[in-house]
């Protein structure tokens, strides 16, 4: 068992027997006798106390809804927290001299680290840690912003680097989700800025030339195929979801806005190849999702194939139709893609009875 | 995870040590350029919510390019226009493809708005070209006079001598006086060419294109560092010297300026004030 994740699925499973075998047992198809039942119940109480030490498992449906609680609860706190940093040192850096600034703003990153250490060495479940490991990352941020303000630096891509090291050391560090996306945002925003630059862009106007990110998503979005994330739970639906975020975003918005291309056409036909394109790759997405076993992808691809399908028919019939009509379609297109999609699950299913 | 938070360790120390070494350099020895602004050119950043709750201060630098037709350029265009140093030899060497840009336009009017080169940008301050401005708009008031004078009743006439006249106010009394008025890569070799210390100003900036009728012409798109921290005690000095009072080149009734700032520029063009004093009683030619 390599991530938290593995574990929590194995201790489903064997709720799920136990709830199974309930079923069975009241049915009086299956009676286990007293010893199988006892050889059973020790292995698996013995199985889930060692994942609960090592993962922090929940064991119960109570335990999830209150895991499920706390998750949400420290993502906002983290937020939170991040923002009230950044306020409360731009309420008060004014009353401080120069060689105090700089050493608030040096050392805060610091401190927020080992203290996020020491936290997570005391407190199995991570979720203070994974709080404070992204204040760490707030201050370092403001550390590396507010130099530049107080020295009056020129403005540097190379800050988006650092920040990407840093989201990467500590998401990889106390296992923190949040923190990889930063750190995957940060490299996508240095990597778009700095192919920007060498194309004449200025770095901070890289939003301006979407396909500067096209790039930067496919590599985040392979990143699990030549680095394996098993030891870490969920990062590599991150790294695919981000992957596909950073590719489809810059396509729709290409693709009704074909002035923001490089491509050596007519904005029209710009516009078109992208709408093109975007169809293409989100559906390319369901399949690949489908055949890999990735949920997150299919998702991920089945809300970019919608949103291009309904901005098309924005474009096309906004304008001349009445407004009830317009959305009827948009109805009757749902339960046209919903009635695919059942006959793609009842197919899936067919091949799998097949093979069984 | 001992690894992982040594490597974190080492990249927060070694960041910050990278940004202070860079600016120790800039700051190092004798400043590249060293030169006295009033309020007119570095007026103080202010936020337009009711409550700012950020208590540092900044002062905003003011430039502007020069008409290029000789007339006192209309207020909101004067950073936007293409002066005329900038022209298509200039463009040329700062690695503006012209004879390409100008052969496919219709492709280019759209796609090369956003190519830009950084370079070394020359500020002027009080000099010729400022001169020439406050000249050409002097004329302007003076043939509208005579020309109302020959028809008093003109009320067309009469307003547009009226907007001249403030015009003419406003840049004597208030308006910056720091013209951009060239620009390179070499910054030494631009610093040779404009030698007078207490004159010229050098920061890094973009510089881009724009078209005007079909035809291709140079813009100074912005200047990198475009306001300047400032640190205590001066911070306090500021808040005296302006009683609260804000500072608008386009006010009405426009305020002289009410304070000097000595600001350096170091090695890596980057600004920092070194000295703040009042002037006294708002002197206009200050």
């Amino acid at each position: 068992m390599d991530n938290k994740q593995e574990a929590q699925q194995r201790a489903d499973q064997i709720q799920s027997f136990y709830d199974e075998v309930k079923l069975l047992e009241s049915d009086q198809v299956l009676q286990l006798g007293s010893d199988q039942r006892e050889a059973v119940a020790y292995y698996h109480e013995r199985l889930l106390a060692t994942l609960t030490e090592k993962f922090d498992i929940d064991t119960s449906s109570r335990q999830k809804q209150l895991s499920a609680g706390m998750k949400i609860a420290s993502f906002i706190g983290a937020l939170a927290l991040a923002a009230s940093v950044f306020f409360l040192f731009y309420q008060f850096w004014g009353y401080f001299t120069t060689p105090v600034q700089v050493s608030l703003l040096s050392s805060a990153p610091l401190l927020t680290l080992l203290l996020t250490w020491w936290v997570s060495r005391r407190e199995a479940t991570g979720y203070f840690a994974k709080l404070l490991g992204m204040v760490s990352f707030a201050c370092f941020v403001l550390n590396l912003v507010m130099l530049g303000q107080i020295f009056n630096i020129t403005p540097s891509d190379k800050a988006l680097l650092a920040w990407a090291a840093y989201g990467f050391i500590l998401a990889y560090a106390f296992d923190v989700r949040l923190l990889l996306a930063m750190g995957i945002l940060s490299l996508a925003g240095f990597i778009a800025a700095r192919t920007g630059s060498w194309s004449g862009l200025y770095w901070l106007s890289v939003g301006e030339r979407p396909e500067h990110f096209l790039l930067p998503a496919l590599i985040i979005f392979t990143v699990p195929l030549w680095m394996r994330q098993q030891h870490y739970s969920g990062f590599a639906p991150i790294y695919r979801v981000f992957g596909c975020l950073l590719f489809l975003l810059p396509v729709l918005v290409l693709s009704n806005w074909g002035y923001g291309s490089y491509l050596p056409w007519d904005a029209t036909v710009i516009e078109g190849a992208y709408q093109v394109l975007g169809f293409v790759v989100s559906a390319g997405l369901i399949a690949l999702g489908l055949r890999r076993q990735w949920p997150d992808v299919i998702n991920t691809g089945n809300a970019f194939f919608v949103l291009f399908l309904y901005t098309k028919f924005f474009d096309w019939w906004w304008d001349i139709m009445p407004k009830y009509l317009f959305f009827l379609v948009i109805a009757l297109t749902s339960l046209l893609l919903l009635f695919v999609y059942k006959r793609v699950r009842l197919q899936s299913q067919l091949t799998e009875d097949g093979r069984g | 995870m001992g690894k992982l938070l040594l490597a974190a360790a080492v990249l927060l120390l070694s960041t910050n040590a990278v940004v202070l070494s860079g600016v120790a350099y800039n700051r190092a020895g004798e400043p590249f350029v060293g030169i006295d602004l009033t309020e007119r050119e570095l007026t103080i950043a202010q936020s337009y919510r009711r409550a700012d709750e950020n208590s540092g201060t900044a002062v905003s630098l003011q430039w502007q390019v020069p008409g290029a037709d000789g007339e006192p350029p209309a207020r909101r265009y004067a950073r936007r226009g293409s002066p005329a140093w900038l022209d298509e030899a200039k463009l040329s060497g700062l690695g503006f493809d012209l004879t390409a840009l100008n052969n496919d336009n219709e492709h280019y009017r759209r796609k090369g708005r956003m190519l830009t080169r950084e370079v070394v940008l020359v500020l002027e301050y009080n000099g010729d070209t400022y001169r020439q401005a406050l000249s050409s708009a002097q004329d302007k008031v003076s043939q509208f006079r005579e020309k109302l004078a020959k028809s008093p009743d003109d009320e067309d006439r009469a307003k547009k001598l009226e907007h001249y006249e403030k015009w003419l106010t406003r840049l004597k009394v208030s308006h910056t006086r720091l013209y951009v008025v060239d620009a390179g890569f070499d910054k030494q070799a631009l610093a040779e060419k404009y030698a007078d210390g207490n004159k010229y100003l050098f920061m890094r900036g973009d510089i881009g294109l724009r078209w005007n009728d079909g035809a291709v012409t140079g813009q100074i798109r912005r200047v990198h560092v475009r306001q300047v921290h400032v640190p205590l005690p001066y911070s306090n000095q500021l808040a005296e010297l302006a009683q609260g009072r804000r500072f608008n080149a386009h006010n009405k009734d426009p305020i002289p300026p009410r304070y000097r700032i000595r600001i350096n520029i170091g090695k890596r063009l980057e600004p920092w004030i070194a000295a703040v004093a009042p002037i006294a009683g708002g002197n206009q030619g200050e």
